[in-house]
């Protein structure tokens, strides 16, 4: 735990999982690059303060992502839990914003806001049971029924947008 | 997980949202016009500077050209009288 007060360390800490944050934080919030921009800043600085707190119980990634899920809540309770505005001088670069990966953000944006958080930490940060667990603290059996309940109400939304799943 | 949701799995890893580092930063689509135009206005305002800053390099060359030939001129006419006034010293 001491070498987590070195600043070196925190830098470490914030190139390996600062993308997979922001990433998190834009699933959560919706196409808003500099919401959730600040966001990840927000949930770092968050992670900075709270470093004497943390316990080495659970590992430095699921104890960040659960301070970005934290954030993001806060983010989302704050703002009447709707998604951010896509900016109006913005859009997604053609080569990655196919209608596919459309219909999936749209798609996730139509769940609810711990649905989302679930599947977003399954599906594009590859967390596994036992680290969504650890991040969502809840019992890994949990989040196998919880994710089951999840998809159950994805695909129907993605089969709606004309895609075969 | 059984497999009742393999399709949806492979679907939604297939369509993640794509790494934001190696993602294409995202142009504001108003100002993707104008990146040709401000191109060619700094290579336009370049040329001209280039430009008039040769011409000054010209002007200063003739000037300076100017100058060497006057002081010359008057080295010389100062040399001829310097002579002459050794003439006229040596004849009285």
């Amino acid at each position: 735990m001491i070498f987590l007060k070195s600043e070196d360390s925190f830098q470490a800490l914030y190139a390996s999982h600062s993308g997979g944050v922001k990433r998190f934080l834009l699933g959560m919030v919706g196409r808003n690059e500099a919401i959730a921009e600040e966001l990840t800043q927000d949930a770092f600085l968050k992670a900075w303060k709270a470093l004497p707190t943390f316990a080495a119980k659970s590992s430095l990634k699921t104890w960040v992502y659960a301070v970005a899920v934290n954030t993001a809540r806060d983010w989302l309770r704050s703002h009447g839990n709707r998604p951010a505005e896509v900016s109006a001088d913005l859009w997604p670069a053609p080569e990655v914003d196919t209608p596919e990966s459309r219909a999936v953000r749209e798609a996730l944006l139509e769940l609810p806001t711990e649905r989302r958080e679930l599947l977003i930490l399954h599906y594009f940060e590859d967390l596994t049971l036992k680290e969504i667990a650890r991040v969502l603290e809840i019992p890994e059996g949990t989040v196998k029924s919880r994710l089951h309940d999840c998809k159950s109400q994805l695909r129907p939304l993605l089969v709606k947008k004309g895609f075969d799943v | 997980m059984s497999d009742e949701f393999n399709k949806l799995d492979a679907f939604m890893r297939d369509h993640r949202p794509q790494s934001l580092a190696g993602q294409a930063r995202h142009v504001p689509r108003t100002t993707q016009w104008w990146i040709p135009s401000t191109v060619l206005a700094a290579l336009l305002v370049i040329v001209l500077g280039l430009s008039i800053h040769n011409s000054r390099e010209a002007s200063v060359d003739n000037d300076t050209i100017a100058l060497i030939e006057a002081m010359d001129w008057e080295a010389e006419v100062e040399g001829e009288m310097d002579e002459i006034s050794e003439f006229v010293a040596m004849v009285e």
